[in-house]
């Protein structure tokens, strides 16, 4: 098995509900303005938890958030 | 660069300044002694100075850093930021086993037991910069 990537669309999803910042949604999912950062980054990849409750934010399924790349 | 700082980023700075300020005089004064340039007498005054000057330093900063973003101060460490500390305390842990295991040969050389106590609180001081400092890389690398 390759190397795995956890891609995400926080920033298009930030967006499209109005320009929120990374402040009003870590507020919202209750971590620092810079763990969402590294979370939009692909630097840092959230718990079940966290990418559950980003989903909810968003209103959107979980895969419309996260996706799974298998890397060769 | 310091507004992209998370409060704990800064407060991990703050402690690893001052326990490096502190601990560079206090052993160079060790080193003093050891070369008879000073006494044990001023020694232990220098030890009560860097102490106060430590815990001043850390309340007045942190004080600053507080008022800075209460909010953030208030918050509980997120996930990123206890795996951060679970990763830093890994690092110093193997450090803090290494000067221990080098503490331990010491005592089979001729050294007296002031020495084997500074090597210890060496040992203790190097791992605890250790981990403030694998706590700022981890956070910079934003993991």
């Amino acid at each position: 098995m390759g190397d795995c990537a956890v891609q995400n669309r926080i920033r298009r999803l930030r967006f499209d509900h109005g320009e929120m910042t990374q402040q009003a949604l870590a507020d919202r999912i209750g971590v620092t303005r810079q763990t969402v950062n590294a979370i939009e980054l692909g630097k840092y990849s959230p718990s079940l938890e966290v990418a559950f409750r980003i989903a909810r934010v968003f209103g959107v399924p979980l895969e419309d958030v996260f996706q799974f790349q298998e890397q060769p | 660069m310091l507004n992209n700082m998370s409060f704990r980023e800064k407060s991990t700075w703050i402690s690893f300044l001052l326990l490096l300020l502190i601990a560079v005089p206090f052993f160079y004064q060790f080193v003093r002694i050891e070369s008879g340039a000073s006494s044990s007498q001023a020694s232990f005054h220098l030890f009560l100075l860097l102490v106060i000057v430590f815990i001043v330093g850390e309340v007045v900063l942190h004080a600053i850093i507080v008022m800075q973003s209460p909010r953030d101060a208030r918050a509980p460490k997120d996930e990123r930021e206890r795996l951060i500390d679970l990763k830093a305390m890994r690092v110093a842990f193997f450090v803090l086993m290494t000067s221990a295991i080098l503490v331990i040969v010491l005592v089979h050389f001729p050294v007296d037991r002031f020495e084997i106590i500074q090597a210890l609180l060496l040992s203790v001081v190097v791992a605890e910069l250790t981990m403030l400092g694998a706590r700022l890389v981890y956070y910079r690398r934003d993991v």
